[in-house]
């Protein structure tokens, strides 16, 4: 594992504390994620695994109290959410948020030409953009009405994490965040999000995915898995952690904490 | 201008205004009328929020003059109409174009209001003036203005545009009057629009009365895109029999001040109105939409679809009221009031209303008031969209849940420039299409 000032970090996050309408969320998290590697974060509910996501993302009102976050090399926490975008970072959404009348192709247009325009690439016209997403939208299984509907208002729970998935291999992040991505999918749609997300795993680009099942981590191997209780993380592992964690629940590994 | 001021005009010139002795007849018993009520006051709750001194204080000519010049064409162009539209072009009140007959033929009877004055007698009824002092000084000193006649039976596609301009800078008082007739399953589509330029501060004080016979339908699109001085006031009172359908869209960009007064009785059974309308209030503007609807009979339904957006130290006003009358029953009645608030200063006003008197009415009305939701505005910037443009087009979306296709092209970049909004870089895609 990375450390702060290691060469070649993707991320690196040390004591953080984050505090939310007063109260401590998040106390003392350590973790840092290397070129390739994709971590699961796994936990109890309310543990602060969303909490963890949204500060990556830069979402106001989670105050951080103490710690830092090095994405690349560079201060995270001093960057605005679109800058942490444009940096290469993404965020799929537990729950992934309704826009009415904001269409979902030009969404993805409009945040993709502007990530390229930050990072002083040529925009994309129309016909070069859906040449982009056709092949993506073939993999996710998205059909191309989709594109003229509002962001994610009417799609049922499995298509919105689809959604998700279409923006992220849209916009070629170097680090996704993906929270509870597999949470309400039938077996079909969780093998169709897991295809997606493998098909963007390289040596350049690194996953934390935050998940309650096995299942998907079956199918999505990661290098590591932690457990995040009461604000920090409390153990990790490789990925039989994950198998036994799905066996024995969290209490045990929670206890074992509490009395160390 | 005092009532016996206004009644010294009116009795010098009234032999030049059209429709003979019977129409002067109704001219001196409207302007009676008016005289008995006065110009409405914010002592009367339906004038709460708005106050008309600007004009009651004025010194307006209601006589107003004839343009020196008019370009119709550029006047249509600029108002977003097609060059080959079934239009009539009106400047401060004189009919100057009219396109209409080339385009739709014979089917369609358009007729100047003084040409409908002389043939058809008064076209406003005593009645509809009850309450409504505008209204009648409207019909005391009527001069110009349009009556459409569409025939049982008749489909009239093409949308027929009646572009009202302001033009003159002198202090003077327009009084159009529109009277649509849709007869028994006809169908027509009618877009009124009001505009002006920045050194016009006059008052156009218009009257729309629209009559739909058993099964005809009627679309209404009504633009109001003055510059930053106009008053405007508008009383459009529409009465539908059984069956019959009417669906109108307002939309106010301009003015100073402007009071949009809608009254829709549903008569007989089985009418039916869908209203809907966006208001957009910027700096040093005041604009109030005042909506009644009466469910006079059985089986009727109505819709109310309001929404606002309301920028620094602009001021708006929405009052909505359902009247369900005694006897009627299978009643459906629904309001929407949304209003997005763009600053500190931005004031919304907002108010339904519900008087039913009989049961077996399904009525539901809402009201919000806010600014744009946090949460959208971080999913978007989480994608890389940069705030202010993230802000732009959550302010266009929020406008453009209103309709289903656009009502006007003019309307996206309205909204932009008004409220300076930013867009993502490439806005060559519509967000709504
Ligand atoms: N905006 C907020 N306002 C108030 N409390 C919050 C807010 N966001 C998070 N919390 C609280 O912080 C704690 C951690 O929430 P978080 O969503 O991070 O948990 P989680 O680990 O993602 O849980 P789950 O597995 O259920 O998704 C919870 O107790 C939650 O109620
Ligand atoms: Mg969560």
């Amino acid at each position: 594992m990375v450390e702060l000032g290691d060469p070649n970090p993707m991320l690196v996050i040390d004591s953080l504390h984050v505090r939310v309408q007063d109260r401590d969320i998040l106390d003392g998290l350590s973790l840092s994620v290397g070129l390739g590697e994709v971590h699961a974060i796994m936990g109890p509910n309310g543990s602060g695994k969303s909490t963890l996501a949204q500060v990556l993302a830069g979402r106001d009102g989670y105050e951080v109290t103490a710690g830092r976050i090095e994405f690349l090399g560079e201060d995270l926490l001093a960057l605005t959410p679109e800058e942490r975008a444009h940096a290469g970072l993404f965020l799929a959404f537990q729950y992934p948020i309704e826009i009415p009348g904001v269409n979902n192709a030009y969404l993805l247009k409009a945040a993709l030409n502007a990530q390229r325009h930050a990072r002083g690439e040529p925009e994309l016209d129309a016909f070069e953009f859906m040449r982009v997403i056709k092949d993506n939208m073939k993999l996710m299984q998205i059909h191309e009405d989709f594109l003229s509907r509002s962001v994610n208002t009417g799609f049922s729970g499995g298509e919105k994490k689809r959604n998700e998935i279409l923006q992220m291999l849209t916009l070629e992040p170097r680090l996704a965040v993906l929270d509870e991505t597999d949470s309400g999918l039938d077996v079909d749609a969780l093998k169709i999000v897991a295809n997606g997300i493998n098909s963007l795993r390289d040596p350049q680009r690194s996953m934390i995915l935050v998940t309650h099942y096995e299942r998907l981590l079956e199918l999505v191997k990661p290098d590591h898995v932690h457990v995040l209780a009461h604000g920090k993380i409390v153990r990790s592992g490789d990925h039989t952690l994950a198998r036994e964690l799905d066996e024995r629940g969290y209490e045990w590994i929670e206890q074992e904490a509490q009395s160390a | 201008m005092t009532p016996e001021q206004l009644h010294t005009q009116l009795a010098a010139r009234i032999a030049e205004l059209p429709g003979g002795t019977t129409v002067a007849a109704a001219r001196e018993a409207a302007f009676a009328a008016f005289a008995r009520q006065g110009f409405p006051t914010r002592k009367q709750e339906a004038w709460h929020y708005t106050d008309l001194k600007r004009i009651s204080d004025a010194e307006l000519d209601l006589f107003p003059t004839a343009p020196d010049a008019a370009d119709p064409a550029a006047l249509l162009r600029a108002a977003g109409v097609d060059s080959d539209a079934a239009a009539l072009v009106f400047v401060d009140g004189f009919l100057v174009a009219n396109f209409a007959a080339e385009v739709l033929g014979d089917g369609v009877d358009i007729s100047s209001l003084g040409e409908s004055l002389e043939t058809l007698g008064p076209l406003v009824a005593a009645e509809t003036l009850r309450g409504q002092p505008l209204a009648a000084l409207n019909v005391a000193f009527a001069r110009h203005g349009v009556r459409i006649g569409v025939p049982a039976g008749t489909e009239v596609e093409a949308p027929i545009h009646l572009l009202f301009v302001s033009q003159s800078a002198r202090p003077q008082a327009c009084q159009p009057q529109i009277a649509i007739d849709v007869g028994a399953n006809a169908r027509a589509d009618v877009a009124i629009h009001y505009a002006g330029g920045p050194s016009c501060s006059g008052w156009v004080n218009a009257l729309t009365r629209i009559a739909l016979d058993t099964g005809a339908h009627l679309k209404l699109t009504r633009i109001q895109d003055y510059g930053p001085a106009q008053t405007h006031t508008e009383l459009t009172d529409a009465q539908l029999a059984a069956d019959a359908a009417l669906n109108i869209m307002m939309i106010d960009v301009g003015g100073a001040l402007v009071r949009n007064d809608l009254h829709v009785r549903l008569s007989e059974p089985g009418a039916n109105c869908e209203l809907a309308g966006l208001l957009l209030c910027a700096e040093g503007q005041h604009v109030d939409n005042h909506v009644v609807v009466d469910h006079l009979a059985a089986h009727t339904t109505s819709e109310q679809r309001f929404r606002s957006i309301i920028g620094a130290h602009g001021r708006g006003v929405f009052s909505g009221k359902v009247s369900v009358h005694k006897g009627t029953r299978a009643i459906s009645a629904d309001q929407a009031s949304n209003n997005l608030l763009l600053a500190a200063t931005a004031e919304i006003n907002t108010k339904p209303e519900l008087e039913i008197y009989a049961d077996d009415v399904k009525c539901s009305h809402g009201a919000t008031v806010g600014e744009l939701d946090d949460s959208h505005l971080f999913y978007l910037r989480s994608r890389g969209m940069a705030e202010a443009a993230a802000r732009g087009l959550l302010t266009l979306a929020f406008a453009k849940a209103l309709f289903t296709e656009s009502p006007w092209p003019g309307i996206d970049d309205r909204i932009v420039e008004k409220f300076g909004l930013a867009l993502p870089e490439d806005i060559g895609w519509s967000p709504s299409t």
